[in-house]
């Protein structure tokens, strides 16, 4: 068997399509291990906002500050107060929305100045302790009274050496919606003031709390507050110890591992090129007569698909658990790629059609939705979902061991049953997808043989579709378009029913209740840009197996230059129809925070879709510049890959200039100069590939 | 479509194709007029498909010239592609289509499109338009793709081993659609096969590849006037030193000898008659046995034709 073995192994590494998703791979792994030495933390609390012009300043260099800044512009400022004799006057920052405060000493004059801000909605009390001339943190009540309804966002930081005196009033921010209190410990008192804010909805305590004791009683009596809909706490953990009554409270985690995030995006996107490697190699294999006539032939390629899953889930949860991750979760989280592979593989080779059609289904909506969310958005997942945090942590012993029974059980079942799947699939696909490595010109005769299906009724043309066309450029790209068996539109309004569907059930099936404004949105708008995404790939992926065989159709009466124009064209009107799914994903997400929405945010969005889709469009003219699939691949991939090192490294050079969070005005740096790189990119791919495709040669 | 011009259809001249290393096309020249019907034959690599496909512009040329209609192959206009058709040797068209669709999505992009002629074609060559084109057996794909390159009525019909997969039916109403399509309208055929019969039945020309040049090219009936073969009797065995000038090859066996001679007159028998001693009985050779004998290969063994 050894030698056969060999041979299989052979196989793999004898196509480039499948080393270049190794190397990936192999990147995948590198970057796995490497975020196990990332200590970092993200905080998953709501951030308080910055808009518009942020500025750093210190009370050292105040009076040129004021002289050098144009101070009706800023709305954000940082401030240090250097020594406690310090007392800049701020009068002048007439549009100031947002302030933070680093004094060691928070005086009565510094207070008065920030109460002259008549548009302040958002301050960040911290005070270092530094000026030590008193024990307790102390804010007089009068001056909550006095910006009591303009002030929306407050986050108050005392330093770890001082405890929390009174901060009497509170219950006077009559606006509050966010509020934060980190210090060594606070009184009873203070936290009953936070108990009759009345507009409460986060709030963020940073200190420790005894469950058992009166702060329990108090945290409890936030149950019932009519507005508040999370508590973030820094002893998140401790909850188990502490009274069952406890867990009823909306609480969630201040913070998570930023390697633990990262560890589980690269696990997961690690598994996802492994099964991409098998899935592209077993598939061109069994699809050849050998499968069938060589003895023994299923069982070798079982082995060495087995060997190479094990070896990435050996992998993967390794590194998952270097990242800090219990190995119970890390080995689920690992098989999650693998199970709805082969959940997807089971049900295509079903003998009925329902549940061909319901299985393949489920398949790709459950994989879209939990894989996108993991691998894209596991940060927002965090900030929502506290039992995904425990989950990773390892406290549901029993469901994970139920998930991974269920996992293992599928997997076994498609290797199980890997030889009738090579019968059937050798029976009913002569069809070979279009990265097989095999030149045959065997199409889909026996699937076409069975007379019209739904699929290909619904693709069907009217003759008077196809009417000569005087040559209009127009019509003949919509010629073009006819000829691929790809709708875009009925793909979207697929997608989009799908999307609605994933909304009305989320809402319906109580998932609403235990997490207001978490799952239906959140599900909705990743349904939508991954439609938006997809539809982009298949687009391009049809073109490109449409290419393939293009040589009799070349032959058709179209110049050079006008058949290449009408086939960027055709791409680009395929891939356009991705934007519908696009612009309903930015409308949702736009009427979902209505509120605190800004024009700076739309157009930001806007341009970010703008260069996102141009982007997709400049590397799926890669399949008419490129013929060979593996060379797209690597072309895609390195240019992607470059193309994030370059924003990743501005992102770095602007957010350098800060510590901490990165400032609104800096995003939006980031962010257009981003877009920016990627419309210059796309415009000089789409332009080298033009050219490239003038030249090439379709027989 | 009458042809007006008399300028060659088809123009090569000196014609190279490099993939890498390997020189496929070694300078080719041939020049195909209008209303000719030319068969193209080698071995296989011989460079038949690429010579083609660097013709319609589908591979692009390493060196020399390469005009169709007088336009270069590399350049083919919409005009030029209009006046012509073409019938690949790996032919993938587009399997989720209807037959019957299929036909009226080609025609789209013609302006004049003989539906009448496609759908009687459809009929006698028995295709049923509802099925899909992917349900269809190879042959009747290569049925479909010939009616598709006929549709339009070219006036260059080429075709790249277009019978290979066809039945004895088939192949006699393709190439009887054939005769039809350049008797009535004088139009030019250039097509690729290894059926030599079918070459006798309708070529007037014949252009043989051989490790990528052109070997022959001229009337099939000259090639067939001017390719012989010699059997050589000799009342006693014939000496070492036997030789016929300008034979392919010659065999020789004691008192009798074979040979294949590519430019035969009558001149040359009565010299080796003569000088040898011998007598000298010519024999012709159909189109297969002039191809293998061309191709250093005999075409009838020696001893069988001594018993």
């Amino acid at each position: 068997m050894k030698p056969q073995l060999y041979q299989v192994f052979r196989t793999y590494w004898s196509r480039p399509l499948l080393i270049v998703i190794g190397l990936v791979s192999l990147c995948l792994t590198a970057g796995l291990f490497y975020q196990s030495q990332n200590n970092d933390n993200f905080s998953l609390s709501p951030q308080l906002k910055r808009p518009g012009l942020y500025k750093h300043a210190d009370s050292g260099k105040w009076k040129s500050f004021l002289k050098d800044e144009k101070l009706d512009e800023i709305r954000s400022l940082s401030l240090h107060i250097l020594s406690p004799d310090d007392n800049p006057d701020l009068s002048q920052l007439s549009e100031l929305e947002s302030l933070q405060i680093y004094a060691p000493n928070l005086t009565p004059e510094l207070l008065n100045e920030i109460q002259s801000l008549k548009k302040l909605t958002s301050l960040s009390l911290l005070d270092t302790g530094m000026g030590v001339t008193k024990t307790e943190f102390e804010i007089p009540e009068e001056f909550f009274k006095k910006l009591g309804p303009q002030l929306q966002e407050l986050d108050i930081i005392a330093s770890n050496r001082t405890p929390f005196g009174d901060i009497k009033g509170v219950e006077n921010l009559e606006n509050l919606e966010l509020l934060k209190i980190s210090g060594k410990d606070m009184t009873l008192e203070s936290f009953q003031a936070i108990k009759r804010l009345p507009r409460l909805k986060y709030l963020v305590i940073v200190f420790s709390v005894s469950l058992e004791g009166e702060h329990g009683k108090l945290l409890l009596e936030l149950k019932n507050h009519p507005t508040l809909e999370r508590i973030y706490a820094s002893w998140f953990r401790s909850i188990e110890d502490g009274p069952a009554s406890i867990r009823m409270l909306p609480l969630y985690q201040l913070s998570y591992s930023r390697g633990k995030v990262a560890g589980i995006q690269l696990g997961l996107f690690l598994m996802l090129s492994i099964m991409l490697i098998l899935f592209l190699q077993l598939w061109s294999l069994f699809i050849s007569p050998a499968a069938i006539v060589i003895p023994g032939y299923a069982i070798a390629h079982r082995r060495a698909a087995f060997v190479i899953l094990g070896g990435g889930v050996f992998v993967t949860v390794v590194g998952l658990m270097l990242t800090g991750i219990a190995w119970l979760p890390a080995i689920a989280i690992t098989l999650i790629i693998p199970t709805f592979g082969a959940m997807i593989a089971l049900a295509s080779q079903s003998r009925s059609g329902i549940i061909r059609g319901a299985g393949l289904l489920l398949g790709i909506s459950i994989g879209l939705i939990i894989g996108g969310q993991a691998t894209l958005f596991t940060g927002d997942l965090l900030r929502y979902g506290r039992y995904y945090a425990e989950f990773t942590l390892g406290d549901y012993p029993l469901f994970t061991c139920l998930l991974l029974i269920t996992q293992l059980f599928v997997i076994a079942i498609i290797l199980r049953r890997l030889p009738n799947i090579t019968r059937r699939i050798n029976e009913r696909y002569a069809i070979l997808p279009g990265f097989s490595p095999w030149d045959v010109e065997k199409q889909q005769r026996a699937l076409l043989s069975r007379g019209s299906s739904w699929r290909t009724r619904l693709i069907d043309f009217r003759p008077r579709d196809v009417q000569y066309h005087q040559g209009s450029m127009w019509k003949q790209t919509k010629l073009w378009r006819l000829g691929n068996p790809f709708r875009p539109l009925l793909f979207i309004v697929g997608m989009l029913g799908m999307a609605g569907l994933f909304l009305i059930g989320s809402v319906y099936g109580g998932f609403y209740q235990t997490a207001p404004d978490f799952l239906p949105s959140f599900l909705a708008l990743n349904f939508l840009f991954q439609t938006t995404f997809v539809t982009s790939i298949m687009a391009a992926g049809h073109w490109y197996r449409r290419c393939k065989h293009l040589e009799l159709e070349t032959m058709r009466p179209v110049g050079r230059k006008n058949l290449v124009r009408q086939l960027f064209l055709a791409l680009a009107i395929d891939q356009s129809f991705a934007i519908i799914a696009g612009l309903f994903f930015g409308f949702f997400a736009i009427s979902l925070s209505a509120s605190r929405i800004e024009a700076d945010a739309i157009y930001t969005f806007v341009f970010i879709f703008v260069a996102a889709v141009l982007w997709m469009y400049a590397i799926g003219t890669t399949i008419f510049g490129i013929k060979r699939a593996w060379v797209i691949w690597t072309v895609d991939i390195s240019t992607c890959a470059l193309l994030l090192a370059i924003i990743i490294r501005i992102a770095y050079e602007v957010s350098g200039r800060t510590k901490g969070p990165i400032a609104p005005y800096d995003q939006f740096l980031i962010t257009t100069s981003a877009c920016t790189i990627t419309i210059t990119a796309a415009i000089v791919m789409i332009t080298f590939m033009y050219r490239k495709a003038l030249q090439r040669e379709w027989g | 479509m009458i042809q007006t011009s008399t300028e060659p259809v088809i123009e090569i001249q000196a014609l190279e194709k490099r993939f890498g290393k390997e020189n496929v096309l070694q300078g080719i020249d041939l020049s195909i007029e209008p209303g000719q019907v030319v068969g193209l034959i080698g071995t296989n690599g011989s460079g038949k498909t690429t010579l083609i496909k660097c013709l319609l512009g589908l591979l692009r040329k390493s060196g020399g010239c390469s005009k169709v209609f007088g336009v270069d192959s590399w350049d083919l206009a919409e005009l030029q592609k209009s006046r012509l058709g073409y019938v690949s040797q790996e032919f993938a068209i587009l399997p989720w289509m209807k037959v019957e669709a299929m036909c009226d999505y080609t025609g789209a992009f013609y302006e004049k499109w003989e539906y009448h002629l496609v759908r009687r074609l459809l009929r006698e060559w028995n295709l049923n338009g509802d099925k899909r084109v992917g349900a269809l057996s190879v042959g009747q794909r290569q049925k479909l793709a010939v009616i598709l390159a006929m549709g339009h009525r070219p006036e260059l019909l080429i075709l790249d081993e277009p019978v290979a997969s066809l039945d004895p039916v088939a192949r006699r109403q393709f190439l009887q659609s054939l005769i039809e399509f350049t008797e009535q309208d004088k139009n030019t055929i250039l097509f690729s096969t290894h059926i030599t019969s079918d070459l006798e039945r309708v070529a007037s020309h014949l252009a043989m590849l051989k490790q990528g040049r052109i070997a022959y090219f001229g009337e099939l009936e000259s090639l067939k006037d001017r390719c012989k073969r010699l059997r050589i009797f000799s009342d006693q065995p014939l000496p070492k030193d036997f030789a016929i000038p300008g034979a392919i090859h010659c065999e020789i066996n004691e008192n009798h000898a074979l040979a294949a001679i590519p430019d035969f007159n009558y001149e040359t028998v009565s010299q080796i008659s003569s000088r040898w001693n011998v007598q000298v009985q010519v024999e012709d050779l159909n189109l297969e046995e002039i191809f293998l004998e061309l191709n250093g290969i005999r075409s009838e063994t020696n001893d069988a034709e001594a018993n």
